[in-house]
């Protein structure tokens, strides 16, 4: 009898003492090391201590199929800790992730780990930043959480070889989760938690492939993207948008077959563990009417070829260049370059060898930059640029058509003494950016006094000075819109007249006649 | 006689489409025949600095008629043109060069010559010539020839 009631008894306590542990769900110490780490199970929270600043509690969890765990850690007061996580391959725990926010007290979050089939271990132990003390009075409390795997980044794919694949027409989500990545020991990215992706480009027929790259915002972050190479080198960087926008690339060439990288990340350690962000990328064939990024360069200048492009300033910085090679030399040609609201266009020529023959910025944001005509002896570049972008995509048409007069028309640039176009009776001349100053040069063969006929600019208001043969002024006027006044002066063979702009009209020209007196 | 004729409209010929050439040409011959000409120089100058790059306003009986060439004060800077046959009041105004405004400004009254007028007759078929001395001081001295 007395031996059957201490059987009862001891199988009560015995049950008593499991349903405790069961229910208490809390780490059993010695779990320092991984062959004594404690099994955890999905979606059961457990609870522990550091207790000294030696601590380590290991933790194994059986992974059956893919999917994707979130895993918290709450803070320990006065505590900076930090979660390892290995993956037991062949019986040798690997170092996959390291999750340490480098602070103290405050929690620590993994948003998303790609975890396949096999085994998981959960190091609980001291950050590296702070001294390391135990703290037998608070608890912290882990929970993993799992959710199903489904066009998403695989963390880790803190490198290249760790990489995402994604394809055409992807649209692929991740997180700027966690904040840090301590096994970042690059020296220009030190510490930063980059998400890479790969993607695979087949160029047919030598044509080039434009990618479109659209990553959403997400709340309280600052993202940037960059794209790779094969040779790892960086061959564009978007960092347009401010905290909580999404960055955008479009229509970005790529002339190579192979393998290229995206990488995402934050600024200044950003994270949200709790909304994603999506990555979308889309392939399309280059069109010969587009912009194909990279032509940032007079080397890398894209070629107009059907006097027609359109194109995108992709950052603050970014500016475009493109050659035009005119079908007919030495004639003229008008210039114009229109683009999205908000869109302040800076528009720049240059001639074959390089030289900047005018920047245009006559508009405002919205408007369209204009060069009335001018003067195309051979090949010129064309660059697109921004002093303030569209709220959307920053879109720009650039289009160039050959300008037929009747009319002897002023050449530019002329805005020097040197650069003076030479006058022979009549000039017709526009002012074509703002500030512009045209000079022209008068010759005789002596003394000779002149009759000097101008029509202004319609709705603009100009000023025009006689000089001496050294260019000093010795006589101006000024021009309401398109009166017509005359007056007379003296060339002693040679002088300039200099038209300069007071009141600025890019739209109509002006005209000069001189008649001998 | 008959060849020497013909040479001879030969030569006016030539001597035309000569002229006309030179007509199409950028830079043109001066035309009329003027009967008034006046030179201005400063007499006295004689330090560098002091040589400013100048020229002079024409007025022919108030009426604003033209400047002379431009060149240092030294230097004898003229002014020509046809006047009817009459008495002309002429007066010259003096423009210096500010290099660093780029342009030649007018010189304060104070600084004008003085006197800074000469009346001239002009009679048919002859040539008034007038050269004008002026000083630091600010006087000036005419004198006139009549051919």
């Amino acid at each position: 009898m007395n031996g059957y009631k201490k059987s009862i008894l001891l199988i009560i306590f015995l049950s008593f003492t499991m349903s405790c542990k069961i229910s208490k769900n809390s780490e059993t110490e010695p779990n320092n090391t991984f062959s004594n780490a404690n099994q955890i199970e999905i979606n059961k929270e457990i609870t522990g201590y550091l207790e000294s600043e030696n601590d380590i509690d290991n933790y194994y969890l059986n992974i059956d199929e893919e999917q994707i765990l979130k895993i918290e850690l709450s803070g320990i007061k006065g505590v900076n800790h930090s979660i390892n996580i290995f993956k037991n391959e062949n019986s040798k725990p690997q170092l996959i992730k390291v999750i340490d926010d480098n602070r103290k007290s405050s929690s620590e979050t993994f948003a998303n780990l790609y975890v396949q089939s096999g085994q998981y271990i959960f190091t609980i132990t001291h950050g590296s930043r702070d001294i390391k003390k135990g703290n037998i009075e608070t608890p912290y409390k882990l929970l993993i959480t799992s959710r199903s795997y489904l066009n998403e980044e695989k963390e880790p794919n803190d490198n290249p070889y760790s990489a995402t694949e994604i394809g055409d027409k992807s649209q692929t989500m991740g997180y700027f989760s966690p904040a840090q990545n301590s096994l970042n020991n690059d020296p220009i990215s030190r510490m930063k938690e980059i998400d890479w992706y790969k993607f695979n480009i087949n160029i047919s027929d030598n044509t080039p492939v434009l990618i479109d790259l659209k990553l959403s915002g997400v709340t309280g972050v600052d993202s940037v993207v960059s794209v790779l190479n094969s040779a790892m080198e960086e061959i564009i960087n978007v960092d347009s948008a401010g905290t909580g926008e999404g960055e955008i690339i479009t229509d970005f060439g790529i002339k190579e077959s192979g393998i290229y990288y995206i990488q995402v990340s934050s600024k200044n350690f950003l994270f949200n563990h709790d909304t994603p962000y999506e990555l979308q990328l889309d392939y399309k064939t280059y069109n010969q009417n587009s912009e194909l990024e990279l032509n940032n360069s007079f080397e890398k200048a894209n070629i107009i070829s059907n006097n027609i492009i359109t194109g995108k300033i992709n950052s603050p910085g970014d500016q475009d260049f493109y050659q035009f090679i005119p079908p007919f030399k030495n004639k003229y040609y008008k210039a114009g370059c229109s683009g999205v609201e908000g869109l302040d266009i800076i528009m720049t020529v240059y001639d074959n060898n390089r030289n900047k023959l005018f920047e245009i910025n006559n508009s405002g944001p919205g408007g369209s930059e204009t060069i009335p005509y001018f003067m195309i002896k051979n090949s010129v570049y064309f660059s697109v640029s921004a002093s303030s972008l569209a709220a959307s995509e920053s879109q720009y048409t650039l289009a160039i058509e050959k300008f037929e007069s009747n009319e002897v028309l002023e050449i530019e640039p002329n805005n020097s003494k040197n650069t003076a176009n030479l006058f022979n009776n009549s000039i017709t001349g526009f002012i074509t950016y703002k500030n512009d100053i045209d000079y022209y040069l008068i010759k005789y063969e002596g003394r000779q006094k002149v009759k000097i006929s101008v029509r202004g600019v319609k709705d603009g208001k100009i000023k025009i000075s006689t000089t001496d043969q050294l260019g000093f002024i010795i006589k101006s006027k000024e021009i309401e819109s398109d009166e017509e006044i005359s007056f007379n002066e003296i060339f002693d063979k040679k002088g300039y007249i200099i038209v300069e702009p007071i009141v600025a009209n890019f739209e109509f020209p002006y005209i000069i006649t001189i008649e001998d007196l | 006689m008959h060849l020497n004729f013909k040479i001879l409209c030969l030569i006016i010929c030539i001597s035309i489409f000569g002229c006309k050439t030179t007509e199409k040409e950028t830079n043109r011959k001066i035309e009329g025949e003027n009967n008034f000409f006046i030179s201005i120089y400063d007499s006295d100058i004689d330090n560098p600095e002091n040589d400013r790059r100048c020229y002079y306003m024409i007025y022919v009986d108030k009426i604003e008629s033209g400047r002379t060439t431009t060149g240092l004060e030294s230097q004898e800077k003229y002014f020509d043109t046809q006047l009817t046959s009459n008495r002309h009041l002429i007066k010259v105004e003096k423009w210096v060069l500010n290099e660093s405004l780029g342009r030649y400004v007018k010189m304060n009254n104070i600084d004008q010559p003085k006197p800074d007028f000469i009346y001239i007759n002009i009679d048919k078929d002859r040539i008034v010539k007038v050269k004008l001395k002026s000083s630091k001081s600010g006087t000036s001295s005419y004198s006139m020839t009549i051919e």
